[in-house]
């Protein structure tokens, strides 16, 4: 009976030191998919290498809700330590002073411009300071039904990556397989709705030469001549060239090319593993092809940010810099559940590269563009989608939609500045 | 001092229901009053007052505010108008069939009510994939009959009825059973005089149901105009506010220009205004239809 009392108490002791002594840190990413069972996984990891000393307790938040979510746990000062925000997120919460500026800790970690593409290195930095340490990268990607291709006596191994022979490809495999007169093959889907007004329009937008905005983002310039020539370019696929079927709700083209009815299908990369779970569909990944007279692809980044603390914890800040660094490094294994690492070491790692999905549209990573780093974004750029959706349902001229799309943006803007 | 205790009791009685009242009901009214006087940006550290700075800008033509504040606003009243009849009327006839000596009443009453208990996510998502421009259900439906399919949520017009359409398949249940709570209430002596006086089915129903049905009415009517006024999900998860902003509501832009633009002051002034629109024309609803009724 004794005995039993003593290493009971042995053990509480022990578990109660042990709680102790790790430093706990908070990290909240909005990981739903198949990329947060991944991060779990690796967070365990971590853990058991610093068992007693270091404890990350990883909680997950749908993106939607997420940064709703940052926003109030900064203001009732309950943030956490380690975050992940998308780049062109940064500049809100920067020009806020919540986040830390990281300027020492990417020299500590031993990285700098060389280790990175260039777009997802400067994106990090917003008024000469660095907040965001990148993690991945997701671009806009080119999904081709191989099956498809095959039957048409098309090589799926060399995908379409001009305009001319994107327009030829989308033309073949534009039929009627039943013969009932209607069209129910299609060569690709512009959707009006995300991602089309999101990423599609804006990868032609920067491969025609146009621009979101001005350099100091002073300026709101989509409703440029090349930008409108690319929006044109974009509707004539579904109403000139008729190469797209009209009218796609929500996720309307995902069904289409889940189901085999859709030869070339342009979404995020983070598709890649529900694609792969999908019965009977023959699939290839490959980068956007070059539509306009240069190549640029649309895109986000995960970074890791840190949030300024109401009371500073040294110790806190050393395990949330080991815990960034630790995954940074692992991040090959972490882009098997979906994205392309930032690190150039990673992806150029044998790891990455049996990836055959996402080592295939990391090809053109170097042409990924952010949009524009600003406080005020979510203005900047909800306009451009709103009517560039208008312009794919076919309600409004490109010129129409994006000069008024650019004139409400440029009207938000000014009032920022005010 | 027992007659004292007596009559504190019954506050008693109410305290906890007041507790949570004052905390989760008057409390945000007035903290939101409070907010929409101040230039409140969630991560500032300074929140300056404003007095009606943030309605002034609502009410100001030059300003982006206005043009998306009255936009969506306008939306949210094109819902109530196109949602409100339906809502109130199948809920009625849903009520009076499953009021008949059916077989398998309680079935029915059950299938009627279940959607209610859904989530808008689930609706959303299965009437999406039935909605799909071109591989719905419904349109392969219309296909087969010959017909051209339609863009159900990418062309304004079926937007508004497939938002409406969907509104009724998930609400109706709960308005279908307080009006067969109504119905139940009703004498059934009444019925059988009127029978004794040669009255037909129609008759008694226009002189007898719906007279008595009137405060059943007026409560089905007034609690559905507040809850259509507050539609979010249905189109956030359906047409995402388009074709353009063409079904944005109000309770969408509030949420985009408090939690992405983060101006809550903004933000807490419309959803102010919003509110005013509601108790108004709940006040015009009393008027209307109260005006014999005996509670």
């Amino acid at each position: 009976m004794k005995s039993k009392v003593f290493w009971l108490t042995f053990l509480l002791v022990v578990v109660l030191a042990s709680s102790v002594a790790a430093v706990e840190i908070n990290f909240w990413n909005g990981f739903t998919g198949p990329d947060g069972k991944g991060m779990a996984k690796m967070v365990d990891q971590f853990n058991q290498l610093h068992a007693g000393k270091i404890k990350v307790n990883m909680q997950v938040i749908g993106w939607g809700e997420y940064y709703q979510k940052i926003v109030t746990s900064i203001a009732s000062g309950k943030a956490p330590e380690v975050g992940i925000m998308h780049v062109d997120r940064l500049p809100e919460f920067a020009g806020k002073g919540v986040l830390v500026s990281l300027n020492d800790v990417i020299t500590d970690l031993g990285w700098s411009a060389d280790n990175f593409i260039d777009a997802v290195w400067k994106a990090g930095i917003y008024q000469g300071e660095r907040y965001g340490i990148p993690l991945d990268m997701h671009p806009l990607a080119l999904y081709i039904n191989k099956d498809l291709f095959r039957e048409a006596g098309l090589d799926p191994e060399d995908p379409p990556k001009t305009k001319g022979e994107f327009l030829e490809v989308a033309k073949t495999l534009t039929k009627d397989t039943n013969g009932d007169g209607k069209i129910d093959q299609w060569g690709t889907a512009i959707p009006g709705s995300w991602p089309g007004p999101q990423f599609i329009v804006p990868t032609l937008i920067h491969q025609y030469g146009g621009k979101y905005t001005n350099q100091d983002v002073t300026e709101v310039t989509y409703d440029s001549p090349a930008a409108i020539e690319a929006l044109q370019f974009v509707v004539d696929l579904i109403y000139k060239d008729q190469v797209s079927p009209r009218n796609i709700q929500q996720d309307g083209e995902v069904t289409l090319f889940r189901q085999g009815k859709l030869a070339m299908h342009f979404n995020g990369i983070w598709m890649i593993n529900g694609f792969k779970a999908q019965e009977g569909l023959n699939f290839m990944s490959y980068p956007v092809p070059r539509l306009g007279n240069q190549m640029a692809v649309t895109g986000g980044s995960h970074n890791f940010v840190i949030f300024r603390q109401r009371y500073h914890d040294q110790e806190k800040r050393d395990a949330a810099l080991k815990f960034i660094k630790y995954i940074s490094n692992n991040s090959a294994e972490w882009a098997t559940f979906g994205q392309i690492p930032a690190l150039n070491s990673v992806r150029e790692s044998e790891d990455f590269q049996r990836l055959e999905h996402q080592a295939a549209i990391a090809e053109k990573i170097a042409y990924l563009v952010f949009p524009p780093l600003h406080p005020a974004l979510n203005e900047i750029i909800t306009p451009l989608h709103q009517e560039s959706n208008l312009a794919i349902l076919g309600k409004k001229t490109p010129e129409e939609a994006l000069r008024d799309a650019a004139k409400r943006a440029q009207k938000a803007l000014d009032a920022y500045h005010d | 001092m027992k007659l004292k205790f007596e009559q504190i009791t019954p506050y008693f009685f109410i305290l906890p229901h007041l507790g949570f009242f004052a905390v989760f009901l008057a409390f945000p009214v007035f903290f939101g009053i409070y907010i929409s006087m101040h230039r409140w940006e969630l991560l500032d550290w300074e929140k300056p007052f404003i007095g009606f700075g943030n309605f002034a800008k609502i009410f100001d033509s030059t300003t982006i505010q206005y043009e998306y504040f009255w936009n969506s606003l306008g939306n949210t009243l094109k819902f109530v108008v196109f949602s409100l009849p339906f809502l109130v009327i199948t809920g009625l006839l849903l009520a009076l069939l499953i009021n008949q000596n059916l077989k398998f009443k309680g079935l029915f009453r059950c299938i009627f009510y279940t959607p209610v208990v859904l989530s808008i996510t689930s609706v959303t998502l299965m009437w999406n994939w039935l909605l799909d421009t071109q591989s719905g259900l419904i349109n392969y439906i219309l296909s087969l009959g010959g017909y051209t399919p339609i863009a159900w949520l990418s062309t304004t017009e079926w937007a508004w009825v497939s938002l409406v359409v969907v509104t009724v398949w998930w609400t109706v249940g709960q308005n279908m059973l307080l009006f067969l709570a109504g119905l139940q209430d009703i004498a059934e002596h009444l019925y059988e005089a009127a029978k004794i006086d040669g009255a037909n089915a129609w008759q008694r129903f226009w002189s007898i149901t719906l007279p008595s049905l009137k405060p059943t009415t007026l409560f089905v009517t007034v609690m559905t105009t507040i809850a259509s006024f507050n539609v979010f999900g249905q189109p956030y998860m359906m047409t995402r506010g388009g074709p353009g902003r063409d079904t944005q509501v109000a309770i969408m832009y509030i949420q985009e220009e408090a939690f992405s633009n983060y101006r809550f002051g903004n933000a807490a002034a419309m959803a102010l205004i919003v509110s005013v629109f509601i108790i108004v024309i709940s006040i015009f609803q009393f008027r209307l239809l109260s005006s014999d009724v005996e509670y």
